[in-house]
C-alpha cells in the first residue's frame, strides 16, 4: 500500500473499533503493514501480530492498541431516543454530536445527541452538566426496530489536518499504531538479530488484557509500548510535554530504569528530539499489564492533546519520530549482541 | 425536499456576517420579482406588486443570521478565545469542528482530556475555557491567519432522511426556504407583497426594524424555527413543540401578543385546506413580530414555526412533514386576502 503516515492515521481515524469489536482496525492494519513482515496473525483475544524476523536472536515486541473510547446503547426507549453507557467518555463532549449507531445486523444507524435549546433552559439546568443518567440520542431519523440494547456507538468526525497538527477522533491510540508500521517499514529495509513481534493489542481501554495475553505468548526478551500522553497542558507538579516537540520517554517504576535510559540515548545517538515523563506509579497503558508478565518494558508515548476528545490533537512528525526511535531500540538490540559477542 | 434548504443551512451567517446568504438568496429570486432592494445595513427585500397603488401591503419576513462566534483574542499559545454571537450555550461547544474567519479556516474546539479534570469534571464549561485551535502553537502564528473580530460557525453538514432533516441555523433558514419557495409560487393577489429576508434577528432583533420603517406593511407574517423541547430533557407538560405534529402557531411571545385577527386567519386558512397546525406551547424566545409591534405605528404580525430540536447548536433536527406543511400553510395565506383583510375593523 506504502501510505504516508498521516494517509495511514486518517483511515485508521476513521475505523470502527470499540474494545473487544476491533476487526475493522485489524482489517486495516493487515493490508498496510502485510508488505514489511514475514507473517501476520490473528490471536484468541483477538490481538494482530505483525512478525519481522531479524537472526532469531532473542524476541522484542511492539505493543500498540488498536480499540477507541465508546458508548453502548443502554435502553431502546419507544419515543425515538436511546439512553447510553460510556467507556472512558466525558459526557461533556457529547452534546450537540452526530454518532454512529452500530448494529447487529452491521449497518450503521445516525443518531443525534441533543441538548434543549438555551431558550428553555433555567439557570438551574444551566449551571449542570449532563451525565449518562440525563444524555440521550436522538434516532427519531432511523429504524429503531434495528436498535438494541448493547449496540455500541461511536463518533461521528473525520480526521482533519490543520496547520501543524492533525485532529481526529480515536488517535489514542491508532496514532501509535501508525509508528509500529513506521518501524517495521524501517525494519524492513536493515538487518537486525531479534524477530520483532508487532502487536496491535484489544481492549486497552477497559484494562489493556490485549497485551497482556499477547506478552504472554510471545514472551518476548523486552517489549516496548506505545501510546499517547497528555500534551500542552498544565498538569501541577509535572513537567509539560508539548506537542509536536517529540516522542515522550517515560521513566517508573513500571519501565527498568536502563530501558528508559536507552531510549534516551538512542534518540541522542540518531538526532531524534524526545521529551521525558515521570509515571511514579502506574503508566495507564499497556506496559503495566506487560509488566506483570514479567517482561522488561520501555514505553514511548506520542503527546496528544484533547485525549478521549471526538478531535484528539497531535503532529504527525511525532508519530514519526516514534516509528524511527523503535526501529532504533531493534537495531541497537544487535549492535549490543555483537558486541558482546 | 426544498430546493434551497440544504444550501441555505450550509452556509454560514452569523449575525452581522449574512453577506453569503444574501447572496445566495438574491442570485435566486432576483429575476423572478418586481424589485430588489439591500438596505444599508444589509438586509434583504423584494417585492411583487399587485399593480394596484392603492394595494394593501403584506410584509412576510424570515432572518438570514444564525448564532455563531467571534474571535476576541488570539492568545499567546496560538488559541483562540471567542465570544458568543447570539445565544450560544458553551455545553454544544465541546469536540466540535469550526470555520474560522473570511478564508473559512478549520478550527477545532477541544476540551482538557477527562484524565486531567478534576472539580472541573461535574461543572459546565466556561466561556474562559472554550478555544479554538486552528493548528498553530504561537500568537504571531495565528495573527497571520486570523484577526480579533473575525467570525466563527459550525461546521455542519446538512443530512436527509425520510421523515428529518439535521443540519444547522434552522432557525432561521428554514424561514428565508418558505420565503424563497412563496416567491417561485406566487399567485396574483389584491395586494403587494414584500418578502424581507432581515439580518441581526439574534442580537436583538435589529435588522427588522429597519425593514418595517421602510415599507410602512399593513400586516407582517414572520417564519421561524423555533424550540421543540419534546426530548426527554422535559415532560411532555412542557414541550414548547412536537416534531411531526405541524405548523406550530404563536400566540404570546417574549414582548407580543399575537394579533387575534392575523392569528385566526391563519387557523381558518389551515382548517379549510386540512393542513395540521399545532400551538406553541412555550412563551419564551422573541421574535420580529415583537420589533414589529413597537415599530413605525406598531405593526400587527403574527408567527409560524418550524419546529426545531436543539436550536441554536451545530446540530439541529426537524421534521420534513412540519417543513412541508409550513411551506403549504404559506402559499395558501398569501394566494389570498383573507389575512392582510383580517385586520379590517380591528381597529
Amino acid at each position: 500500500m506504502n501510505l504516508s503516515a498521516k494517509e495511514m492515521l486518517v483511515r485508521l481515524s476513521a475505523a470502527y473499533g470499540p474494545p473487544g469489536r476491533e476487526k475493522e482496525v485489524r482489517d486495516l492494519i493487515r493490508e498496510m503493514v502485510t508488505e514489511y513482515v514475514d507473517e501476520v496473525y490473528e490471536d484468541n483475544s483477538g490481538n494482530l501480530v505483525a512478525v519481522k524476523k531479524g537472526n532469531s536472536k532473542g524476541k522484542v515486541m511492539f505493543s500498540t492498541h488498536m480499540d477507541e473510547v465508546c458508548m453502548l446503547v443502554s435502553r431502546v426507549m419507544d419515543t425515538g431516543f436511546l439512553k447510553l453507557e460510556g467507556v472512558g467518555m466525558d459526557p461533556k463532549l457529547l452534546p450537540s454530536q452526530k454518532v454512529k449507531i452500530h448494529t447487529r445486523s452491521g449497518e450503521i444507524l445516525r443518531g443525534v445527541i441533543g441538548m434543549l435549546a438555551p431558550h428553555l433552559q433555567t439557570a438551574e439546568t444551566r449551571s449542570k452538566i449532563s451525565t449518562f443518567d440525563e444524555l440521550f440520542v436522538d434516532v427519531s431519523m432511523s429504524d429503531i426496530s434495528k436498535i438494541n440494547v448493547g449496540d455500541f456507538v461511536t463518533f461521528d468526525t473525520q480526521a482533519v489536518e490543520i496547520g501543524d497538527y492533525l485532529y481526529g477522533k480515536t488517535l489514542d491510540d491508532r496514532a501509535s499504531c501508525v509508528s509500529s508500521i513506521v518501524a517495521l517499514k524501517k525494519l524492513s529495509k536493515i538487518k537486525h538479530e531479534y524477530d520483532v513481534y508487532a502487536v496491535f493489542s484489544s481492549r486497552e481501554e477497559i484494562g489493556a488484557f490485549g497485551a497482556k495475553t499477547a506478552a504472554h505468548a510471545i514472551d518476548p526478551c523486552y517489549a516496548i509500548a506505545v501510546d499517547v500522553t497528555h500534551g500542552n497542558e498544565n498538569v501541577d507538579n509535572y513537567s509539560k510535554v508539548e506537542v509536536a516537540k517529540g516522542p515522550v520517554v517515560t521513566f517508573g517504576p513500571v519501565i527498568p530504569r536502563e530501558i528508559s535510559k536507552k531510549l534516551c540515548d538512542l534518540a541522542d545517538r540518531a538526532g531524534i528530539k524526545i521529551q521525558k515523563d515521570a509515571a511514579p506509579g502506574r503508566t495507564g497503558t499497556d506496559a503495566d499489564q506487560i509488566q506483570i508478565e514479567g517482561i522488561a518494558v520501555g514505553l514511548i508515548s506520542i503527546p496528544q492533546r484533547y485525549m478521549h476528545n471526538p478531535y484528539e490533537m497531535i503532529s504527525i512528525k511525532d508519530v514519526e519520530e516514534t516509528g524511527r526511535l523503535m526501529a532504533e531500540f531493534v537495531s541497537s538490540l544487535d549492535f549490543e549482541e555483537k558486541e558482546e559477542n | 425536499m426544498s430546493k434551497y434548504l440544504k444550501d441555505l443551512t450550509e452556509l454560514n451567517g452569523a449575525s452581522g456576517n449574512e453577506k453569503a446568504v444574501r447572496k445566495y438568496i438574491k442570485e435566486k429570486i432576483e429575476n423572478k420579482v418586481d424589485k430588489i432592494i439591500e438596505d444599508p445595513i444589509g438586509n434583504l427585500l423584494a417585492i411583487k406588486y399587485s399593480g394596484n397603488p392603492d394595494a394593501k401591503k403584506l410584509l412576510v419576513m424570515a432572518h438570514m443570521d444564525e448564532v455563531g462566534l467571534m474571535v476576541t483574542s488570539i492568545e499567546s499559545d496560538g488559541r483562540l478565545a471567542v465570544q458568543p454571537v447570539g445565544g450560544v450555550d458553551p455545553r454544544v461547544l465541546l469536540g466540535k469542528r469550526v470555520v474560522v474567519g473570511e478564508e473559512s479556516l478549520d478550527g477545532i474546539i477541544g476540551y482538557k482530556a477527562i484524565h486531567l479534570q478534576r472539580e472541573d469534571f461535574s461543572t459546565p464549561p466556561k466561556w474562559t475555557n472554550i478555544r479554538v485551535e486552528i493548528g498553530c502553537s504561537k500568537k504571531e502564528e495565528a495573527e497571520k491567519k486570523v484577526s480579533v473580530g473575525d467570525y466563527i460557525h459550525f461546521h455542519s453538514k446538512f443530512e436527509e432522511y425520510d421523515n428529518r432533516y439535521i443540519g444547522k441555523a434552522f432557525d432561521d433558514r428554514a424561514g428565508c426556504a418558505v420565503l424563497m419557495e412563496l416567491i417561485d409560487n406566487y399567485n396574483e393577489v389584491s395586494f403587494d407583497i414584500y418578502y424581507a429576508f432581515v439580518v441581526q434577528e439574534e442580537v436583538g432583533l435589529r435588522g427588522s426594524g429597519a425593514i418595517l420603517k421602510h415599507v410602512k406593511p399593513d400586516a407582517l407574517l414572520v417564519f421561524e424555527g423555533t424550540t421543540a423541547g419534546d426530548n426527554p430533557e422535559l415532560k411532555e407538560a412542557r414541550w414548547s413543540t412536537h416534531l411531526d405534529n405541524g405548523p406550530a402557531l404563536s400566540y404570546l411571545q417574549s414582548g407580543y401578543v399575537i394579533n387575534e385577527m392575523l392569528f385566526n386567519s391563519i387557523r381558518k386558512t389551515a382548517d379549510m385546506n386540512g393542513i395540521p397546525y399545532q400551538m406553541k406551547g412555550r412563551t419564551v424566545g422573541g421574535t420580529d413580530a415583537t420589533r414589529a409591534a413597537r415599530t413605525y405605528f406598531g405593526v400587527p404580525g403574527a408567527v409560524i414555526n418550524v419546529p426545531s430540536r436543539y436550536i441554536h447548536s451545530p446540530v439541529c433536527v426537524i421534521s420534513r412533514s412540519d417543513f412541508d406543511n409550513v411551506v403549504e400553510l404559506a402559499k395558501k395565506i398569501v394566494s389570498n386576502d383573507d389575512y392582510i383583510n383580517a385586520l379590517e375593523g380591528w381597529k
